[in-house]
């Protein structure tokens, strides 16, 4: 390698790096007289997210014409069919978390698709990471350890309840399983002895995957449509309502911990098979 | 107003730890700074009425992401040449 004191690369990078500053800081500087996203959705009425946000997708359109504009507040007389925290009962979507009835009911077939993504990537580490030597935690200290064992069992408790509530407070199974990977993470960088079997955990992983692809078929044939909704919703906005969110959001929550555990282990210490 | 100076602090905090994470000759260094990148822009999502963005940014963008990019450089050099 030779030394130079002009790096190209350093220098297209700090051009990108201010091109998107500029961008970042401009709409502070807006005068209001910019260019809209588009025409057509200029009128709200014309917005899906509107039909969404109504959770009445199948008659939304009739609703909103009778409700003169007037979309979230029911006024004498007008019938809306309009969604009330706590009352409706077996709305078309469970989940009170409008991300959640959208991300895992309306758009069901895209989280399994990402879930196929992060499964392929970690498949494609443990392949990579074979035959790797282990890198030893060096000046291990007792704080450290006993820190991250008085931690851990807190971070889990915060990861199952990020993905158990999923369907009332945000969160999900994706971030909930993040956090459980991080509590493992924490646990087997500051302490050296320890290490769990991931055999199982892989058992836990592809039980979880099969559990969710079957229960989506399982709405193929009780309802009309893949990942259809074929338990009863209950109450919208109580712990237990919308049964089939939970159980599906639970079954990710477990498959992405696991996943993203065994994959951090292998880029910590390479795949063992033990 | 107050909204406004917090984000403003936020941006700036964001691109300087994003100017630090190309400039900094230590990569471990540069590794950290991007998790503090990830931590300021989920507290931007979290203003900006995204909550559910706010969680996985912080677990995936802060903490597995760094842990990952930690390895790296433990199996390879930490200066940069």
């Amino acid at each position: 390698m030779r030394e130079t004191s002009f790096n190209t690369g350093k220098f297209f990078a700090l051009i990108i790096v201010a091109v998107l500053g500029i961008f970042m800081i401009s709409p502070f500087f807006d005068t209001g007289s910019g260019k809209k996203i588009s025409p057509r959705l200029e009128n709200l009425k014309d917005r899906v997210s509107l039909h969404y946000g109504l959770k009445n997708v199948n008659d939304a359109s009739k609703n909103i014409e009778e409700c003169q504009g007037d979309y979230y507040t029911c006024r004498e007389g007008v019938k809306c069919n309009n969604v009330i925290y706590k009352e409706t009962a077996d709305a078309e979507t469970g989940p009170a978390n409008l991300v959640t009835s959208i991300v895992l009911d309306y758009r069901a077939f895209d989280t399994l698709g990402e879930i196929t993504v992060l499964f392929i990537s970690i498949l494609g580490v443990a392949l990579l990471m074979t035959g790797f030597p282990a890198l030893p935690v060096k000046n291990e200290s007792m704080i450290q350890s006993a820190g991250a064992k008085f931690l851990v069992p807190i971070i889990m408790l915060v990861g199952i309840y990020i993905f158990l509530h999923g369907h009332l407070t945000p969160g999900g199974g994706f971030p909930g399983g993040a956090v459980i990977a991080t509590g493992f993470l924490l646990m087997f960088m500051t302490s050296g002895d320890y290490n769990f079997r991931s055999r199982r955990f892989k058992t836990v992983e592809t039980a979880a995957g099969t559990i969710i692809v079957a229960l989506a078929i399982a709405g193929l044939i009780f309802k009309d449509s893949f990942f259809a909704n074929f338990l009863p919703n209950g109450r919208l906005g109580d712990l237990f309502s919308s049964f089939l969110i939970v159980i599906i959001y639970s079954l990710i929550g477990i498959k992405v911990g696991s996943e993203l555990s065994v994959g951090l282990r292998n880029l910590y210490t390479g795949e063992k098979d033990d | 107003m107050l909204l406004l100076i917090m984000f403003i602090f936020l941006f700036i905090l964001i691109f300087l730890s994003a100017l630090f994470a190309v400039l900094a000759k230590d990569l471990l260094f540069c590794v950290i700074s991007l998790g503090v990148m990830s931590l300021a822009t989920s507290i931007v999502f979290f203003i900006l009425n995204a909550p559910d963005v706010a969680i996985t940014e912080a677990s995936v963008g802060a903490a597995l992401t760094t842990a990952i990019y930690v390895f790296g450089v433990r199996r390879t050099e930490r200066e940069e040449k």
